[in-house]
């Protein structure tokens, strides 16, 4: 199972709440990441979340995504489902497993 | 003897008769009278008062010459601009901040901009958020007008810059400089102004969409900031609104950028006052000290989770890796700004600005932005 977020969301992500303007982190969360993790997680299966091909991201749509995914279904390693491609800028990866564990020690 | 006591007494009775039928007869008739004559009495006493006052009040600001009938005349200096001269620029808008604050109800200001020589977009945006942004514009019914520099270059710079799109101007609206994003302003976070803004940068450049993406990122952040970590109280002066304006000049592209928020070590000072509870003069610092532990990621400004709060020091790292340069930030009383080739340096005015200015440019020869930005972790 595959997201690209740039074909399947948009090219211009905005910020973290809906509450903040259009093509928010949660609102990428509830519309597309959470449905595709918890059908990953029923079948089994690897997500992967490509990151590339988009003007970029702010920290906050990335960690309301990731991190909400945490927050919301109180899972631990949802790195284990979730495969991130970051070709453009391979740093994301990292600071998306921060982000993570970060929201696992909440 | 019995007699004469009865009579007494009788005479006593028939004059307290007629004393009560009296009183009634004026209490019905003149009572009334005497009442409304009181009443008017009053009002007359507390109208001529009141008039006395404001005469008073109107011949004290007649007689000091400094201001006349109810507007204040903002005269700006020949340099007006934070870049170049900031001590000057900030006291010329702290004045009229200042004046707003006293809420004289329908009080005009005037800016008189005709003597102004040197005139930088980042004095334009502040007049424009002064107009927009105030809280008490529209409580005490504040009327702003204005003339524009004698100087043309001045003159041409005001006009291009967008400014009559926020005012009722006589001025034709001047069409948009290829060269110029006009100022744009927004109170929530906009991806299209920042994605049309990348696209911009990529023409000029002749660049893809992944020569712009640290560029997205710090303005994305930079609209974050503004509408998530500026603490909305009700003291405040301003609502928070960020403006952006962006030229195409020679070697470098360049951009301003104006958050009308609470600015930066205000934030910060609440910060330490909420949650540490300890006053914060006793860790007082200067304005731009505050500023340098912002962009070092030492405070986060709003929320207590480590997870927010990257912008600012995310765009100073990318300001050290050189991937922006002549990065200048100015908020409240401190400046901090990073030159090429140079430490960081920082400052401390007598004046302050309100909310926080920031500038960079981006070297159109920069071929790639550096892996791997630390992100301010």
């Amino acid at each position: 199972m595959e997201i690209n977020i740039a074909k399947d969301y948009t090219r211009a992500p905005g910020g973290r709440f809906i509450k903040d303007g259009p093509n928010s982190g949660e609102d990428f969360r509830n519309k597309i990441l959470m449905p595709k993790y918890l059908e990953a997680k029923d079948k089994k299966e690897k997500l992967i979340v490509n990151l590339d091909g988009g003007y970029g991201y702010a920290t906050s749509f990335i960690e309301e995504s990731f991190g909400g995914i945490v927050r919301i279904t109180k899972d631990k390693n949802i790195l284990d489902i979730i495969e991130i491609i970051s070709n453009d800028s391979p740093a994301w990866k990292q600071i998306i497993a921060q982000y993570v564990r970060d929201a696992e020690k909440q | 003897m019995k007699k004469q006591i009865g009579n007494i007494i009788n005479n006593m009775l028939y004059l307290i008769c007629i004393g009560v039928e009296r009183m009634k007869k004026i209490s019905y008739h003149q009572k009334v009278m005497m009442d409304k004559k009181s009443k008017k009495y009053l009002y007359q006493r507390t109208k001529n008062n009141k008039k006395n006052k404001l005469k008073c009040i109107k011949n004290e600001y007649i007689s000091t010459g400094i201001i006349k009938s109810n507007t204040y005349i903002a005269n700006a200096p020949t340099i007006l601009s934070f870049f170049h001269n900031p001590e000057e620029t900030m006291e010329f808008f702290e004045d009229i901040i200042n004046d707003t604050k006293k809420h004289r109800f329908g009080r005009k200001y005037f800016f008189n901009l005709s003597q102004v020589e040197t005139l930088t977009i980042d004095a334009v945006m502040y007049i424009i958020a002064i107009l927009k942004n105030l809280k008490t514009t529209n409580i005490y019914n504040f009327r702003f007008e204005g003339n524009v520099p004698q100087n043309e270059l001045s003159k041409k710079l005001l006009d291009e810059s967008g400014f009559h799109k926020f005012v009722n101007s006589n001025s034709r609206n001047v069409k948009p400089n290829t060269n110029k994003i006009q100022i744009v302003t927004g109170k929530l976070l906009d991806p299209n102004t920042a994605s049309e803004i990348c696209d911009f940068v990529n023409e000029i450049c002749e660049k893809d969409i992944k020569f712009t993406k640290a560029l997205y990122e710090i303005l994305i952040e930079l609209m974050d900031n503004t509408t998530q970590h500026a603490y909305v109280e009700k003291e405040d002066l301003t609502v928070s609104q960020w403006y952006l304006f962006v030229e195409n000049k020679d070697n470098s592209i360049q951009f301003i950028f104006l958050d009308t928020g609470k600015g930066i070590p205000a934030t910060i000072n609440k910060k330490i006052i909420v949650e540490s509870k300890i006053v914060s003069t006793i860790f007082k610092k200067n304005d731009s000290e505050f500023i340098l532990s912002t962009l070092n990621g030492e405070f986060r400004s709003k929320t207590k989770q480590s997870n927010r709060g990257k912008g600012l020091p995310w765009i100073y790292n990318h300001a050290n890796n050189k991937n922006i340069s002549n990065f200048i930030i100015f908020s409240r009383n401190g400046c901090c700004s990073v030159q090429e080739n140079n430490p960081v340096k920082c400052m401390d005015y007598k004046n302050q600005i309100f909310g926080t200015l920031l500038a960079w440019e981006l070297n159109k020869n920069n071929n790639t932005f550096k892996e791997d930005t630390d992100y301010g972790n």
